[in-house]
């Protein structure tokens, strides 16, 4: 593998990172698969492309959709907690309303952002072309890191992670579960947005389609990041699902070169969460057949 | 403090599943009230606490609080003045969260949770000074995680969860009844020693006859959905475990039907 194609890896899997922090919010902290995640991702995307082509400036059209993302998230929490729908079903839900809402935005399917300044091209007339990219997005997924940090121990933070840990519990402690079921899926899709508009402005355009297979990517970075970073506490964690983006990234990257097709690659990822969730329950029973033939000889 | 008024709970009305299992009670409470509940499977005990503690609406009747009406409040908003533990160890702390981290959120409650850190470096002391009571050596496990502790050691920071704050009034539901005899004893023991110590307004439920007689100053038996046994303090004290039972019987002209009284004293 080229230096060149490494570090684009690597900063694939910093700028996705962001978005599979969202998905560790909701998937590990709540506890809730939210498959809203496909949609907002796109939504990020749409928004911060719609803004930069009508001339707003880049910050601006990075920050704004996380607003919007963290609306989707609202929705996809009372379509569960007020409207009682299954928290997957709310999930899809959202997701299906989002397509039609990102294309609007849009106004067509795919919104090109080459020629324009994007928060990108800025960081790179700021520090050495080479590493500007690499170094932007690095930064924004160490503040986020820590802001997330911070926040989980927080108040706040403690009954978000006690709704999703055991609900019965919080809510004898005197905490509307709701609410912080809302809150978590608002912070999770804000920030699963952030991400999509910043790779929005990182490969030049915005695509309806961008955020297919997210939700799956998403695990599959968290998993992997348990797998060889460990959870034992928050910051490892956050830390994990960071390591985790930039290994699955990798890994794409790898399967790429050894010659699979790009269209290949979602069910290559689906393959590999599979394997990353299954395997424990492989392992035990391994363990269970080892025990039995021990005993039994 | 607390009063039921013609307190009436169905479940499923108008199908063929339709249960009563509240039927007009009525029930009050002074300060410092310290109340048994007894009662055969099903007689409605846990649905009584469940509808104080506001887990689902009453069909009838109503509950108040120091005189407030806190019928129409949620579960969440009468937490802020009910403390409970359940009969299922695992249901009162978040396993995946430290010791320390469980007691803060108890610390919180009644309270504006906000940005502030969840724990306080000051916190660390009384939280161990207070774990110290439970004399389980818990105070040294601070910063283990609470899935790492035995059912009986969770029952007893669940406990101390629940009366931290001084709530207004403490809900047990047969606590001690999934912990093994020597830890149920341990359990029982705490919760005569906080509840003595804090004076808190309680209401516990318990299949064991002997400690319904022996803890608290009243004791109401219950038999589908309604109180059929009011004891008050002195007659408390004379009864015994036989009487109840021939109380039961004279009453309800049938034996009673427990799959987990406990006879022996
Ligand atoms: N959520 C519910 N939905 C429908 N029926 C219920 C529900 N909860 C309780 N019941 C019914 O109400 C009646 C009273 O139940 P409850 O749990 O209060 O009894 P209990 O006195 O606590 O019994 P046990 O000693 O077995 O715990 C029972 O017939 C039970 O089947
Ligand atoms: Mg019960």
């Amino acid at each position: 593998m080229s230096a060149g194609f490494f570090m684009q890896s690597v900063e694939q899997g910093l700028v996705y990172a962001i978005m599979a922090i969202g998905v560790y919010i909701t998937f590990r902290v709540l506890d809730f698969a939210d498959l809203t995640v496909e949609g907002s991702f796109t939504l990020g995307a749409a928004v911060a492309a719609t803004l930069i082509t009508k001339g707003y400036h880049p910050v601006t059209a990075s920050l704004v959709p996380i607003l919007a993302g963290a609306s989707a998230g609202v929705i996809t929490g009372l379509l569960h907690t007020k409207g009682r729908i299954s928290g997957l079903l709310a999930g899809i839900l959202t997701m299906t309303a989002l397509y039609s809402i990102n294309l609007r935005v849009m106004g067509k399917s795919n919104v090109p952002l080459l020629r324009t300044e994007t928060a990108v091209s800025m960081v790179k007339g700021i520090i050495p072309e080479v590493i500007a990219t690499l170094v932007f997005f690095a930064l924004c997924v160490t503040v986020i890191v820590l802001l997330l940090d911070w926040f989980l121990y927080t108040e706040t933070g403690f009954a978000v992670r006690a709704t999703g840990d055991n609900e019965y519990m919080i809510r004898s402690l005197g905490v509307n579960t709701d609410n912080m079921k809302i809150l978590g899926l608002a912070i999770s899709n804000g920030l699963v947005a952030f991400s999509g508009a910043l790779v929005a402005q990182y490969q030049g355009f915005a695509d309806a389609g961008m955020g297919i297979g997210m939700i799956v990517a998403g695990l599959a970075s968290v998993i992997i990041g348990e797998v060889l970073l460990g959870a034992g506490s928050i910051p490892r964690a956050t830390i994990a699902v960071v390591g985790g983006s930039i290994v699955y990234r990798l890994a794409i990257a790898v399967a790429l070169l050894v010659g699979f097709r790009a269209s290949d690659l979602k069910l290559i990822t689906a393959v590999l969460v599979v394997i990353a969730l299954v395997s424990p329950r492989v392992k035990d029973m391994l363990n269970l057949n080892k025990k039995a033939s021990v005993t039994g000889s | 403090m607390l009063r039921l008024e013609n307190v009436t709970k169905i479940f499923n009305p108008n199908t063929v599943n339709q249960k009563s299992a509240l039927v007009e009670i009525f029930l009050e409470l002074a300060e410092g009230d310290f109340i048994t509940v007894i009662g055969s499977n099903g007689a409605g005990k846990s649905t009584l606490l469940n509808v104080i503690a506001g887990v689902y609406p009453i069909d009838a009747g109503s509950i108040t609080l120091d005189g407030n009406d806190i019928k129409g409040l949620p579960e969440h908003r009468r937490a802020y003045s009910i403390g409970r533990v359940f009969q299922d160890p695992m249901r009162g702390t978040a396993p995946s969260m430290t010791v320390e981290e469980n007691l803060s959120m108890a610390m919180a409650r009644g309270k504006k949770r906000g940005l502030k850190l969840g724990i306080r470096k000051d916190q660390r002391q009384f939280f161990a000074d207070r774990l110290a009571l439970l004399e389980l050596g818990l105070e040294n496990r601070l910063k283990d995680k609470v899935g790492l502790l035995s059912g009986g050691q969770r029952q007893a920071i669940t406990l101390l969860m629940a009366t931290l704050t001084h709530p207004r009034l403490l809900l047990l539901d047969e606590h001690t009844a999934a912990l093994d005899p020597k830890t149920a004893k341990k359990i029982v023991e705490l919760t005569e020693k906080i509840v003595g110590e804090n004076n808190l307004t309680t209401l516990m439920v318990t299949h064991n006859m002997e400690q319904a007689l022996r803890l608290g100053n009243r004791l109401i038996m219950m038999h589908e959905g309604r109180i059929i046994l009011e004891l008050a303090d002195d007659f408390k004290q004379k009864m015994t475990v036989n009487g109840l039972l021939q109380e039961f019987e004279h009453l309800r002209g049938e034996a009673f039907v427990s799959d987990r009284v406990v006879l022996a004293t």
